[in-house]
């Protein structure tokens, strides 16, 4: 069987679990107590008005029917409209979700690249000081509250060094926007000012929050780097003369990244919800802001759309992760069988 | 005669285990000649491969610890030099493993591993540069020839299709051709010896066979000295010139093939030998008991728990020296003290078994190989079960 079929298989298995989180999603949305209708339209308005609404809302109809009409509208770009902007929440999500997408990847980045040779150093000198030094880093990374390693480090880098600014999304006229992530956009414009901004803008507070998928990352692949080393083959490949270093970081690093591979398809899941800590703090505007407002406002539309984006979101990057898990480690593209 | 290619003297093997101090080898002797095949024969923990890895420098210490003991190679001491074992080990040493399905990386090709085995035979010093530039793909050896000379060797284990197979991940190989990878693996680093740990055990018997008949031929073509490690005797008749019968770390006895499998020495031979099923009254024997616990060896011949012609008072308490009794035949049993002669230990030795065990156990011939297979197998198996 070969890798295309493989990431075949893997995408079409995603249909039925997005499937199934839109209904999850949606009747919980709609359980939840509290009127949307006369949240909406505020306390003084006539219960007429509140009737019409709710009529217009579909909010009498079965939730069968409710959650197949949603569905058809959200086929054609429909999520209904926002009760707080006024605005299809598609309209809204596709404004705020790109600056969000860009803080949680540029930091899963960081954290990837930081993270994996961390995990090697220390896998390779276990229980020494390279080891111990490690392991206490990943401890505060994994312990340290987000939004107090964001103050210090803008406390650091912004007021005291003053290398960074410490909030806000780019310090210049922005790019005209097509893909709304800032650097592709100043890219795509040549504004090679604009790119240098928004970078400096971006590196704080995607640096915070790299911080605890970095500590899971380097645990991750300290730990399995260790007990890949010491498998049958790491010494078949020792006696038949090929150098230590190249089957530590050929062989050994290239199988034992397939469960760092895994954390890391978590990790960015998680850091869409870490997200919208560290973009209040850093002024960022994302899709926290909205999100928060759509809860505390009963907004349901509101609600049901950035739910289902953070969805979508881990089921593409367990997606991605199950692809590239293929790549490096064929025995899973066979179904993960011996024979 | 010649100097051997391979000489070990008196070596002598710890572990530290949580039960304490593991005497795992006691004094092993061993020299394999030029051009010679040699097998360790012993049940599962009698140190056969603990010895295999002393002679390959890969035993993991700690736990391990080389107390005592010489190795030569070419005349050239190994254990005390760690920089000439590693030179020796990529110039002149091979090694095949005993599980073929983990002895192979499941993440990369086999054409990859055999061109990086390649690419770094004989280089003990590669800088950081060359693994980068290995890592994305380039190497300085030409890939046109490396490739010739891995369909070469693949050829030559009649590995069917051997453009395909450098193409292929190890899991879409069964277990007889992973495991003539590996020898193919191990004869490109051109080595003058061979270190094979069980290379048959965990395949089907037919494919035993196969890979027996090939890897023979290879040590035959490139006129290979070969170091043998099975706990089954029929395997080591079809294979090796001469066998040393190893018990609980140290060498029961010496013989050629002929010797030992057509008149054993040494109690515990006997045994071996014996639970191959004859082509006429086809009765087995075990041996019974376990091999004992290496922290608190037997005092005296550490075989006499189980021994059936042990005597009291003596074998419990005197460590059997061993005797030579003819040119390249030496047992450690003090039944052959005092100049006895093989045939007269011999009967004693067979006597004593009988009574005890009320069963006759004449020699014969043994049958084919394959049956013998099985039964040493079965033996062994037994003797693993009771282990556990
Ligand atoms: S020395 Fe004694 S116990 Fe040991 S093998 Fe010989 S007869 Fe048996």
């Amino acid at each position: 069987m070969g890798f295309k079929s493989y990431v075949i298989r893997r995408t079409l298995a995603g249909i039925p679990v997005f499937i199934g989180l839109s209904i999850l999603i949606f009747t919980l949305a709609r359980v939840l107590p509290g009127d949307p209708a006369r949240l909406a339209l505020g306390p003084r308005a006539s219960e007429e008005a509140v009737q019409s609404l709710r009529e217009e809302m579909g909010l009498h109809d079965p939730i069968v029917v409710q959650y197949l009409d949603y569905m058809a509208g959200l086929f054609q770009g429909d999520m209904g409209i926002s009760l707080t902007t006024n605005r299809n929440v598609a309209a809204d999500l596709l404004y705020f979700f790109p600056a969000t997408f860009e803080l949680i990847t540029v930091g899963m980045l960081i954290a990837i690249v930081l993270g994996i040779p961390l995990g090697i150093i220390a896998g390779q000198n276990k229980d020494e000081a390279e080891d111990n030094a490690s392991r206490l880093f990943a401890f505060f990374g994994v312990s340290m509250p987000a939004f107090w390693a964001a103050i210090l480090l803008q406390l650091l880098f912004a007021f005291h060094l003053g290398l960074l600014p410490a909030t806000g999304r780019i310090g210049v006229e922005a790019p005209p926007r097509i893909t709304g992530l800032m650097l592709v956009d100043s890219l795509v414009a040549t504004d090679f000012e604009a790119f240098r901004s928004a970078l400096a803008h971006l590196l704080l507070p995607a640096f915070t929050l790299a911080l605890a998928p970095m500590a899971d990352i380097a645990r991750m692949t300290r730990s399995s780097f260790i007990e890949e080393f010491n498998k049958d083959y790491v010494h078949a490949l020792h006696s038949s003369g090929i150098p230590g270093k190249l089957i530590a970081y050929k062989y050994v690093l290239k199988a034992s990244f397939a469960s760092t591979l895994t954390i890391i398809a978590l990790d960015y899941g998680f850091l869409i919800g870490s997200a919208f800590l560290i973009e209040i703090v850093f002024a960022w505007p994302g899709m926290a802001r909205y999100g928060v407002d759509a809860i505390l406002a009963n907004d349901i539309n509101a609600i049901i759309g950035v739910t289902l984006v953070v969805g979508v979101v881990f089921i593409v990057a367990n997606l991605v992760v199950d692809i590239l898990y293929g790549y490096f480690d064929p025995r899973v593209r066979y179904g993960g069988d011996e024979e | 005669m010649t100097d051997p290619i391979l000489e070990l003297r008196d070596l002598e093997v710890h572990f530290n285990t949580f039960d304490g101090r593991a005497e795992v080898i006691n004094g092993v002797d061993l020299t394999v000649e030029e051009g010679e095949t040699v097998a360790i024969v012993g049940e599962s923990g009698c140190g056969k491969s603990v010895t295999a890895e002393t002679v390959m420098g890969m035993l993991p210490q700690p736990p391990g610890e080389i107390v005592n003991g010489e190795l030569y190679y070419r005349d050239e001491e190994l254990l005390g030099d760690e920089t000439a074992h590693e030179r020796v080990k990529t110039e002149s040493l091979g090694m095949i493993f005993q599980d073929p399905m983990t002895s192979l990386s499941p993440v990369f090709t086999v054409g990859e591993m055999m061109r990086d085995v390649m690419t770094y035979q004989n280089k003990t010093n590669v800088g950081w540069l060359e693994i980068f530039r290995n890592i994305v793909g380039r190497r300085d050896v030409s890939e046109a020839d490396m490739h010739d000379r891995c369909i070469e060797l693949l050829d030559r284990l009649q590995i069917p299709d051997p453009e395909g197979i450098l193409d292929r991940y190890p899991i879409e190989l069964s277990g007889g051709m992973r495991q003539r990878v590996l020898i193919a693996m191990a004869m490109l680093g051109e080595p003058e010896f061979l270190i094979a740990d069980e290379p048959t055990t965990a395949l089907d018997v037919t494919v035993q066979d196969q890979i027996l008949d090939l890897l023979s031929e290879q040590v035959k073509r490139e006129d290979l000295s070969m170091l043998y490690i099975t706990h089954n005797l029929g395997v080591a008749r079809r294979i090796a010139d001469r066998i040393y019968v190893m018990y609980a770390g140290e060498i029961a006895e010496v013989g050629s093939c002929e010797d030992i499998l057509d008149e054993p020495l040494h109690p515990y031979s006997r045994g071996l030998v014996d639970s191959v099923p004859k082509l006429t009254e086809f009765d087995r024997e075990g041996i019974e008991g376990l091999i004992p616990n290496y922290t608190e060896p037997p005092s005296g011949c550490r075989f006499h728990p189980r021994c059936p012609a042990a005597v009291a008072g003596e074998c419990d308490v005197t460590r059997p020296p061993r005797f030579e009794l003819a040119d390249g035949r030496e047992v450690a049993c003090l039944l052959y003290e005092d100049g006895l002669s093989p045939a007269a230990a011999n009967e004693i030795a067979a006597t004593e078994a009988d009574t005890n065990r009320g069963s006759g156990t004449t020699h014969g011939r043994s049958s084919g190989p394959r049956e013998s297979d099985e039964s040493i197998e079965s033996l062994t198996q037994r003797m693993e079960d009771a282990n556990e």
